[in-house]
């Protein structure tokens, strides 16, 4: 009886967790792990064979398996070998998916060791072996015979990396996405360049590259970032870029013939730059640009143009930029002027005229982005900018707003029909907290409990979308050394709750960090060096050490 | 021509000035010489090496040769010691004696000379001032060139004791962590290794007489040290320089002791809703047989340590409440509190541990402001609290060992154990502003510094991250507190970024401690001393970079 109490059953192990499980009491040992077998009443396209070598190489790790073997339609019937029958569809390799449907799988295991697996596309047999994966544990598999029927909640599940800050290598980028699907996250929203580096090749301003990045070889070519899109697109990842503009793009002026675009700001440290929007070369530069990106990434659906924290004072550093009178004016922002100075009325004392020309600025920067975007590049992809409480320019209906700002901030939303990707700033930043690039105190740390009381939910009166949410690692203080300790296994608890928000109010709290704990020896086991989430004792004494019901805790620290 | 040497001297002025620690003296030339044969390297001496420090030659051979597949042996020839374009160290030490200790700052000293013919004439005392003097030469060298030739260097520690601390019982950490921590150490000048062995959580050191504490605590099959995984890693760090303090912590943090049901008795376990807190029943005779084996073991698997540390922190009142019977035994032993009755334990841990085992071995406790037991001259007071504090124990003579928990702690602020929040994060700036000098009047001895890595929230997938650069900059104040005021904080960053350089060159995943745009632009990046935050009155703000070069020779020479 105490014994059964101190168990959780493997099939209650998942993580995220399924939507609906059935299970039996059979438990039967996989003796050939190396006659494991793919089937299907198709030939599988390339993009599916990859899929399965990625995860051929999970299931039988350590093992030396060989993969060509196990997609050979001989001895299907091999006993004591896991034998998949996948169903799908679709063949058709997808570099997004639309719906949470095109990512539901139904799954089979018999005692047999058949596991029937049927679901629309790649990206659905991605999350379904993620789940036969994580139920073979030991070669065996418990509580057979399993039915398992499973979509994800929210779409978009993301986390986002930096590579302007610190360089991460297209090796990291590609073990960041490994690191993804195992835990059914399908998001790897990519910020490339900043006021520090730009280490992005470009065709015609090379130089903007060529000066600013850390090493000789710090940058991505167009051969890597198609190599890092199909190698995402394979396990059912997309892509998201983004070229922040119009701040954060010192970077871009470090040639001589292109320090003019770039307004530096004023600061004791000359590191932080804006785009000056009133010169036609500003805007030829960022054509060049945003044509090389719509080249390079011409197989992701969205890409992400920044568009964050432009200050008053910097634009005021050049002095002519005050003259200019802003002739395609915008005739109705009077709404916008209104909350604008209130906002900044209370940070900065600033006047209605300072006000006026910011905004103009900020407007028609983002108007002649957007024109050449749409108009003279012609490209389809939707867009989205990064929106919190100060930062609030209107927006097209089908631009997607990402919210940085705090959670208890979310009804001072001000676009409430846009389609929404959260990634709050107290709970889902995942660089803060142990001091900023100068090495001074740089905000909170959120635990992974902090993360865990996270909740997916907006004001009332939010008529938008909510696609989803995405954990943030600044780069300031990333590297390599640091990359996975900092997103796991935080991120691994938001891929959690977007999957299943429901799991942790029908769970106890200790069979939640079972789950974890779980899931962190998993990532140990495919050597990402994930920060642990407690003590050894603990994670081996989850019961004793986190009795605690979440609802009760909620409760008590009065968040809801 | 008068243009091209000042900026030959600004160049000078940065080169010499990014060796961490910094040394106390030195005299420079102006001469740089290209090394051309790195493998060519020599190491010769009057005497012949004996084992141990043949094994640290090979040591730095390796670093100093990395990815090159160079031969040790070749190294060690006496043949063509006058090899052009190669290193020829030519070795000088009073003693061949191998230590497992010093005490002294005087011991770590050392002298080393490189003329334009790239011989490097090192004088030292004994082997662990070897490491020193070789670590600067590698320093120095690690570029394929040398600069400021002829370069003479006098260096000194400010204190003998430079450490950092490590936890295998909230998780256990390989042999090979504990390895490549030494290794670590070694690269910032730094001698001791703080072990925190065993705690309420796991006790992962295999006992002779009562293996079941270790069996039932582990935290996997093959996770605790034996014997010779003790010898050897005692070995392993004397050879390189660094000494090994072990700590059995006792009477509280000792939950891990009763898990088997024959000892059960000796463990209070403290009311918590958690049952994972436990300290020892100091009234049992069990307690007191239990603990002179444990003892006898570790002195016996220590024999070559000089410090045994028996922790003695935290003990709680409301933990000796749970169990009624300890109120009787105080009545009958007139012992009037909880604060005697741990005064009790002390005495009878310290009489097992002198008059029973005769261990010589001295004994650290930690203190803090709040937990302060009597302490016998001898004793080692680690303070835990911060070095302000101090004003405490203003009366104390003993030895002091530092490690404020501001900043010194390296696992605070990101969590506990319970994914709760837990203290501030101490940056790598917290550490830079520390300092150890005690509030006046203060009449201890200050042996040096330690960071402490506690292990609730620590394995072995963040244990370089969390220990360093932080500790380097431990390392580098311990060594040489003036070098912080005769330098500018961007020449400061400026020697920590290349040691970040080094570390992840010899493989450790530090954290990085700014991103590689400042990392790259120092002098833009980090203009003032402590930032904005912060009044220094010791440094001017603007001096130009000749000035400030000859106010280090001039400060050198007035020493």
């Amino acid at each position: 009886m105490i014994y059964i109490q101190f168990l959780l059953l493997v099939v209650n192990a998942i993580m995220p967790m399924p939507n609906q499980i059935i299970y039996g009491y059979y438990t039967v040992r996989i003796s050939n792990i190396c006659q494991i077998k793919f089937f299907s009443q198709q030939e599988f396209p390339n993009h599916i064979i990859q899929l399965l070598l990625h995860y051929h190489q999970l299931i039988t790790y350590d093992e030396d398996c060989d993969f060509e073997e196990s997609i050979q339609n001989i001895n299907i019937k091999v006993d004591g070998a896991l034998k998949f029958e996948i169903s799908l569809e679709s063949n058709e390799q997808l570099y997004w998916v639309k719906t949470t449907k095109e990512e539901a799988y139904e799954l089979n295991i018999d005692e047999n060791l058949n596991v029937r697996i049927k679901t629309s596309n790649h990206w659905g047999l991605a999350r379904a072996l993620d789940t036969v994966n994580q139920l073979t544990i030991n070669n065996q598999i418990e509580n057979l015979p399993i039915y398992i029927n499973d979509e994800p909640q929210y779409i978009h599940r993301g986390v986002m990396i930096d590579t302007a800050r610190n360089f991460l290598p297209v090796k990291l980028i590609k073990r960041t996405i490994d690191a993804l699907v195992i835990n059914k996250l399908n998001v790897l929203h990519w910020h490339i360049t900043d006021d520090e580096s730009f280490p992005l090749l470009l065709t015609n301003y090379s130089q903007i590259t060529n000066n600013s990045k850390f090493w000789k070889d710090g940058y991505f070519t167009k051969e890597d970032i198609q190599d890092i899109i199909e190698y995402a697109s394979i396990r059912g990842v997309q892509i998201i870029p983004e070229i922040d503009t119009p701040a954060h793009i010192y970077s871009w002026g470090r040639s001589f013939e292109l320090t003019q675009i770039i307004i530096a700001c004023d600061s004791d440290i000359q590191q932080y730059g804006q785009l000056d929007p009133t010169l036609d070369f500003t805007y030829e530069v960022l054509k060049s640009v945003m044509q090389d990106l719509n080249d390079m990434f011409a197989k992701v659906q969205f890409i992400h143009f920044g568009g964050n924290e432009a200050s008053i004072s910097c634009f005021e550093q050049k002095p002519s930029i005050k003259e200019f009178m802003d002739q395609n004016g915008i005739k109705n922002y009077f709404d916008l002027q209104v909350y604008y100075i209130g906002v900044f009325k209370l940070f900065n004392k600033l006047t209605f005229q300072q006000i006026t020309y910011f905004i103009k600025h900020l407007f028609l920067y983002r108007k002649r982005q957007k024109d050449i975007w749409k108009n003279q590049i012609k490209s389809q992809k939707k867009i989205i900018y990064w929106y919190n409480k100060q930062h609030q320019l209107p927006a097209d209906q089908e631009d997607i707003i990402q919210w940085c700002g705090q959670s208890n901030e979310l009804q001072d939303i001000k676009l409430k029909t846009n389609p929404i990707i959260l990634s709050d700033y107290d709970l889902l930043s995942l660089d803060i907290g142990i001091g900023d690039s100068f090495g001074d105190p740089d905000d909170f740390y959120q635990s992974w409990k902090d993360v865990y009381s996270w909740v997916p939910k907006l004001a009332e009166d939010f008529n938008g979308q909510l696609l989803g949410a995405e954990a943030l690692l600044w780069g300031y203080t990333n590297t390599r050394n640091t990359h996975f300790q900092k997103l796991f296994l935080r991120s691994s608890i938001l891929g959690d709750i977007l999957w299943n928000s429901n799991s942790k109010t029908s769970e106890q709290f200790w069979q939640f960090t079972q789950r974890l704990s779980e899931m962190e020896d998993r990532m140990n086991k495919y050597r990402f060096p994930v920060s642990p989430f407690t003590s050894g004792y603990c994670k081996s004494q989850t019961q004793v050490c986190f009795p605690y019901f979440y609802i009760i805790q909620q409760n008590q620290t009065g968040k809801t | 021509m008068k243009l091209t040497s000042f900026l030959y001297l600004q160049l000078l002025f940065l080169v010499a000035f990014t060796i961490m620690p910094m040394p106390k003296q030195f005299e420079k030339g102006e001469k740089t010489v290209k090394i051309q044969q790195r493998c060519a390297i020599k190491f010769s001496s009057q005497q012949e090496f004996p084992d141990h420090i043949m094994q640290l030659l090979r040591h730095y051979h390796e670093l100093m040769t990395l990815n090159s597949n160079c031969q040790f042996e070749e190294s060690l020839k006496k043949q063509n010691l006058q090899i052009e374009g190669s290193l020829k160290l030519n070795i000088n030490l009073q003693s061949d004696e191998q230590l497992y200790w010093v005490n002294d700052t005087k011991q770590e000293a050392y002298t080393v000379e490189i003329d334009e013919k790239l011989n490097v004439i090192i004088n030292a005392p004994n082997h662990w001032a070897l490491a020193r003097a070789i670590d600067t030469v590698h320093q120095l060298t690690e570029n394929n060139e040398v600069e400021n030739l002829p370069l003479k260097i006098y260096d000194e520690p400010a204190f003998a004791y430079r450490g950092v601390m490590v936890d295998t019982a909230r998780h256990f950490l390989p042999l090979k962590i504990l390895e490549r921590t030494i290794d670590a150490l070694v690269i910032n000048k730094m001698n001791v290794l703080h072990w925190h062995i065993t705690d309420d959580e796991s006790f992962p050191l295999l006992l002779t007489n009562y293996s079941q504490i270790t069996n039932t605590s582990k935290h996997w099959e093959t996770a605790y040290f034996t014997k010779s995984d003790v010898s050897y890693i005692i070995e392993y760090a004397s050879i390189r320089g660094v000494q090994i303090i072990p700590e059995i912590d006792s009477p509280a943090h000792a939950q891990s002791w009763g898990r088997s049901s024959d000892l059960a008795e000796m463990i209070i376990t403290c009311g918590s809703t958690i049952k994972q807190y436990g300290q020892f029943d100091p009234t049992l005779d069990l307690t007191y047989e239990v603990l002179k084996s444990v003892m006898q073991d570790l002195n016996d698997m220590f024999a070559k340590v000089q410090f045994i540390h028996f922790g003695g922190d935290e003990a709680s009142n409301s933990c000796f409440d749970q169990r009624p019977s300890i109120k009787q035994f105080m009545v009958d032993h007139g012992i009037a509190t909880y604060f005697d009755l741990q005064v009790y334990y002390r005495q009878r841990q310290k009489d097992i541990w002198k008059n029973q085992i005769k261990s010589t071995k001295r004994i650290a406790y930690w203190y803090n402001k709040n937990d302060q037991l009597p302490a016998e001259d001898d004793d080692i007071i680690h303070w835990w609290g911060l070095t302000s504090q101090l004003v405490d124990v203003k009366n104390r003579t003993n030895d002091f060992i530092l490690s404020d928990y501001h900043p010194l702690y390296l696992d605070v602020g990101v969590g506990n154990a319970f994914g709760n929040s837990y203290d501030a994060y101490q940056t790598w700036k917290d550490f830079y502003k520390w300092s150890p000098s005690p509030p006046e009047g203060f009449k201890g001895n200050i042996i040096g510094g330690e960071a402490p890595l506690w292990g609730e929230t620590n394995n072995q997938n963040t244990h370089f991250q969390k220990m360093f650069l932080r500790s380097s900059i431990l390392g580098d104040t311990l060594w040489n507190p003036n070098s912080k005021q005769t330098e500018q904080f961007w020449q400061f960053t400026q020697r920590l970024s290349e040691m970040e350089d080094r570390m992840n060159k010899y493989g450790f995943p530090v954290s990085p401690f700014t991103h590689d745009y400042c990392k790259r632009h120092t002098k833009l990046c980090f203009p003032t001393l402590y930032g904005n935050d912060q009044n220094n009155q010791d440094v001017p703000e603007s001096q130009s970079e000749s000035e400030s070069q000859s106010n280090i020779i001039l400060q050198s020479q007035s020493e």
